[in-house]
């Protein structure tokens, strides 16, 4: 500023309240933003309640008005609440639910859209994590060998199992779990073993670039796989369970999803400014009074437990957790508690949608796989929301 | 060395300058004159393709710290002063020696040095001895060391040549179906096929008009040498052209284009041109007048079109997309990132065909199954392919090898780039409209074995060096030579050596990877660079 000797006190002054003011309409423009999108996000879900994801199995979408779904979710509370202080009418429950008619359809739905909901989250989150410990805008989630390990486990399951492997949910979700578990362990060891000595020195582009290609082995493995043992119908049990053209709704595959989302959602949170560090070098983040290697395994150990859950249950959707960071950082900034906000809400509206579409087009004997929709559809929007903005540059 | 290089060196140089000491000054001018004027050095920096630039601009990191070697006797001869200056504490570890024989050169004593340092009122006329002649020795060092680390990268390319010249003719030479036959095998019984082999070779080569099973090994083998040399080349392009570690061939759509152009042939097009579609393809029938030219091309060479045809479409939609989400410029994060968001999407579209025909069970499902699925090799039959595949991959790589070295000038940025007369948008487009046109080509003549292109410069750098001028030509060399190895790893397990391949290659090339990062002290020590 040069005209520093001539300037009043007022003037002064005037420029504190301009900034002040600044970074209050900047406060307000965030909180407008992330206002629109949760109404957005509560829109789609009621109107994915009365028109979508149908899970009984048959492709055809089954239509509900808006205000059958009230009353079935009118009537969900009015059971809650009876069965939460024990009153008299929970023993006509039955009746209640059969009066209603379409209660355990909408139920159902809205047990989906509660997964959905969770695993968008949980992909975007993961997204973001790894392009900013990485600073590389294609590494994504799947870089340090989970996605492999989970497919890698699955295969194992179906030729173990063969055919009847659909019918135990619970043996695919837990050796796909298992196979990402053990790639990551991996990639991580080598990691470890090739970065050097000194505690806890990870050199971070070395194990880029080792994870990369060890899921790329673990991939052609994958496609070498099902090109010889999984042939004929193995093949259609395979593609099934890796496209996942139906959720996994176990009670357990719940509440391992719920879980992971707390246990990795929650550190986050708690250390929210000082991940903003690692935007800067080592020497900075030593500055800033953080180990940058120990901020840099909890964000990556983070993002991979997230993308095995998420992945564990609705599929190969890497791509979410590609775009999205990038859609966040166009509408919202850089600074990690705005983007995070933003991957959030963004990555759940994605996925709702993409999931919604899914569940109404009809496809051969099965409906669309939400994979493919998600990555069909991430091409035009990308290039819209780019071609619009121009804040995600950074 | 390191503790000559602090901030504010130039500062007591400055003094010392000023305060008239010419025995100082000139003794730095001559160390750094004469040691930047060493034969060695000139002739290791003058031997690349591009005149002019590279001498001065060629290198990337190596060159830097040539001139941080060379400029240390200037920092030497100044860094008594240094001593005396606040905060340069540092210094204090230097030998007592090196202070003495400092001030032998003629400085003279500070005042207010006695302050912070040493006692200085010593003799300045004493004979300079040590101090200079180690310095040289050291320098001199420096730069054997360097000649020397030139001279292995020439040698490790000449190696690679003489690995590759031996190995293509050892390949085809050597016999199939070792492991079939019997696991022991007796010297006798090798050293007759041996002979066979090279009989029928001879007789191959001796009968111009021949058609039989060695031509098409041959011919195939030729282009496994081809192919990998593309792909390699294309990753450290790639990887340079676009600044990102994880670039590989397939970072622009390319083999995903390719996958779906072949689908699109093989259920709507194929049949279109001819009326009878079980047809034995060959070039007889064109012969025998039963089919027109245009049809026979069609049936010979339709899919190599479509592939060809659909890798190009992508890389337009790619391109596309970046210019749009970049504002009319096409930045090389807005090619990777759009590349990268339509590879998987064209991927699911493909996979989303595959469940369409394996539910619906149709005719073309197993034909199918080989575009799919990822084999390789399997369409070249003739030296006709072979020559399909040199003429436009030679002309690619002979444009890429002559343009290397401007990849290290992009590798310090945009204006630097610029200052030194490169236009980096241009170059880079250049160099990626090349790269992405020969790879185009490969994968569709060839089959997706894309993943080299990934994992070979990797290899490379960490063996040869970030040097493009070396890296480039080494990786062409390494992935001919992985290639090679894995194809014929996979065609002594199996006759149908086309499903092997890749994951020989993926084993190959992750193993050697990893043996490049445990052993640092030996070929791993250009690491990081």
């Amino acid at each position: 500023m040069q005209g520093n000797e001539t300037m009043t006190g007022s003037q002064i002054a005037d420029t504190a309240i301009t900034t002040s003011s600044f970074y209050r309409d900047d406060k307000k423009i965030t909180r407008r933003k992330t206002i629109t999108l949760t109404v957005v996000i509560v829109i789609v879900s009621l109107l994915s309640l009365s028109l979508g994801n149908d899970d009984s199995g048959t492709p055809l979408m089954r239509y509900y008005s808006p205000a059958d779904v009230a009353n079935v979710l009118w009537t969900a509370i009015y059971l809650g609440f009876g069965h939460l202080c024990n009153l008299p009418y929970v023993a006509q429950s039955d009746q209640i639910i059969d009066a209603v008619g379409c209660y355990h359809d909408v139920l159902g739905r809205a047990q989906t859209i509660g997964i959905v909901l969770v695993c968008g989250m949980l992909l975007a989150v993961s997204g973001m994590l790894f392009q900013m410990v990485f600073k590389n805008a294609i590494a994504s989630p799947t870089m340090l060998g989970v996605s492999s390990g989970v497919k890698l486990g699955q295969i194992i399951a179906v030729l173990i199992f063969s055919s009847a492997i659909l019918k135990m949910p619970a043996v695919i979700y837990a050796l796909g779990y298992l196979g990402g578990l053990i790639a990551l362990a991996i990639v991580l060891l080598i990691g470890k073993l090739t970065g050097g000595s000194g505690k806890g020195s990870f050199n971070l582009l070395n194990m880029m670039l080792i994870g990369a290609m060890f899921s790329e082995v673990i991939g052609i493995f994958l496609t070498f796989l099902s090109a010889t043992a999984l042939k004929g119908d193995l093949g259609k049990v395979y593609d099934q369970i890796v496209l996942t053209t139906s959720l996994n709704k176990t009670p357990l595959a719940i509440m391992v999803l719920v879980v992971t989302a707390i246990v990795t959602i929650i550190p986050l949170i708690a250390r929210r400014y000082q991940l903003n560090l690692l935007a800067f070098s080592d020497t900075d983040i030593k500055l800033g009074g953080v180990n940058p290697s120990s901020i840099r395994i909890l964000a990556l150990a983070c993002g991979s437990v997230m993308i095995l859950a998420a992945q564990s249950e609705v599929g190969d959707v890497a791509m979410l957790s590609l775009v999205t960071p990038f859609l966040s950082r166009a509408i919202f900034g850089v600074e990690f508690r705005k983007q995070f906000i933003g991957s959030v809400l963004i990555g759940m509206i994605i996925i709702l949608v993409c999931s919604d579409i899914s569940a109404m087009i009809q496809f051969v004997s099965t409906g669309v796989p939400m994979t493919v929709i998600v990555n069909v559809l991430m091409v035009p929007l990308f290039a819209w929301i780019m071609a619009t903005n121009q804040k995600a540059l950074q | 060395m390191s503790f000559f290089h602090r901030d504010g060196h130039t500062n007591t140089h400055g003094q010392a300058d000023s305060n008239g000491v010419p025995n100082s000054v000139s003794t730095s001018g001559t160390n750094t004159f004469s040691s930047t004027n060493v034969p060695g050095m000139n002739k290791a920096s003058g031997a690349t393709s591009v005149p002019g630039m590279d001498t001065a601009f060629g290198t990337s990191k190596r060159s830097s710290s040539r001139v941080q070697h060379t400029g240390s006797p200037l920092d030497m001869d100044v860094s008594p002063l240094a001593t005396s200056v606040p905060g340069a504490s540092a210094v204090s570890n230097m030998s007592a020696a090196t202070d003495e024989n400092a001030r032998t050169a003629g400085m003279p004593s500070m005042p207010g040095r006695s302050g912070f340092g040493r006692d200085t009122s010593m003799d300045v006329n004493a004979v300079p001895s040590g101090f200079r002649r180690h310095d040289e020795v050291n320098v001199y060092a420096d730069q054997m060391r360097e000649q020397h680390g030139m001279d292995k990268r020439k040698r490790a390319l000449i190696v690679l040549i003489l690995v590759l010249i031996v190995l293509i003719p050892l390949v085809i030479i050597l016999p199939y179906g070792l492991f079939e036959q019997r696991i022991v095998i007796s010297i006798g019984s090798l050293n007759h096929m041996v002979m066979s082999n090279v009989h029928d070779l001879i007789a191959m080569f001796a009968d111009p008009g021949s058609s039989g099973s060695e031509v098409g090994i041959v011919s195939r083998y030729l282009c496994v040498a081809i192919a990998g040399a593309a792909f390699g080349l294309t990753g450290a392009v790639y990887q340079g052209a676009l600044k990102n570690d994880l670039a590989s061939p397939t970072t622009l759509g390319v083999d995903q284009g390719a996958t779906l152009g072949m689908t699109v042939f093989v259920l709507l097009l194929q049949g279109t041109m001819i009326s009878v579609s079980h047809l034995p393809i060959s070039d007889i029938a064109y012969m025998m007048g039963d089919l027109t030219f245009i049809n026979w091309v069609w049936m010979m060479y339709g899919r190599m079109i479509c592939a060809l045809l659909g890798s190009f479409a992508a890389v337009a939609v790619v391109l596309l997309i970046a210019r749009v989400a970049g504002h009319g410029h096409t930045s090389s994060l807005w090619i990777i990132v759009a590349g990268s968001i339509l590879a998987t999407a064209l991927s699911s579209v493909s996979s989303l065909i595959d469940i369409y025909f394996e539910t619906t069970g149709s005719i073309a499902q197993e034909e199918l199954a080989t575009v799919v699925s990822a084999k390789s090799f399997t369409q070249i039959h003739s030296f006709v392919d072979v020559g399909l595949l040199v003429v436009p991959v030679g002309i690619c790589l002979f444009i890429l090898i002559a343009m290397r070295s401007k990849l290290g000038v992009l590798s310090f940025g945009e204006d630097e780039a610029r200052s030194m007369g490169v236009d980096p948008h241009r170059t880079s487009n250049i160099m990626i409209g090349v790269t992405t046109f020969m790879s185009a080509v490969v994968i569709s003549i060839c089959g997706n074995v894309a993943f080299l292109g990934f994992i070979v410069p990797h290899i490379t750098r960490r063996w040869i060096g970030a040097d493009f001028r070396y890296l480039v030509p080494a990786s062409a060399l390494c992935g001919s030579i992985v290639l090679l190895v894995s194809y014929y790893a996979s065609s002594v397990i199996s006759q149908e050596a086309s499903s092997y391949v890749s994951m020989f290659m993926s084993l190959i090339g992750f193993a050697a990877f990893i043996f490049m990062f445990f052993g640092k002290q030996g070929w791993g020590r250009h690491a990081g660079e």
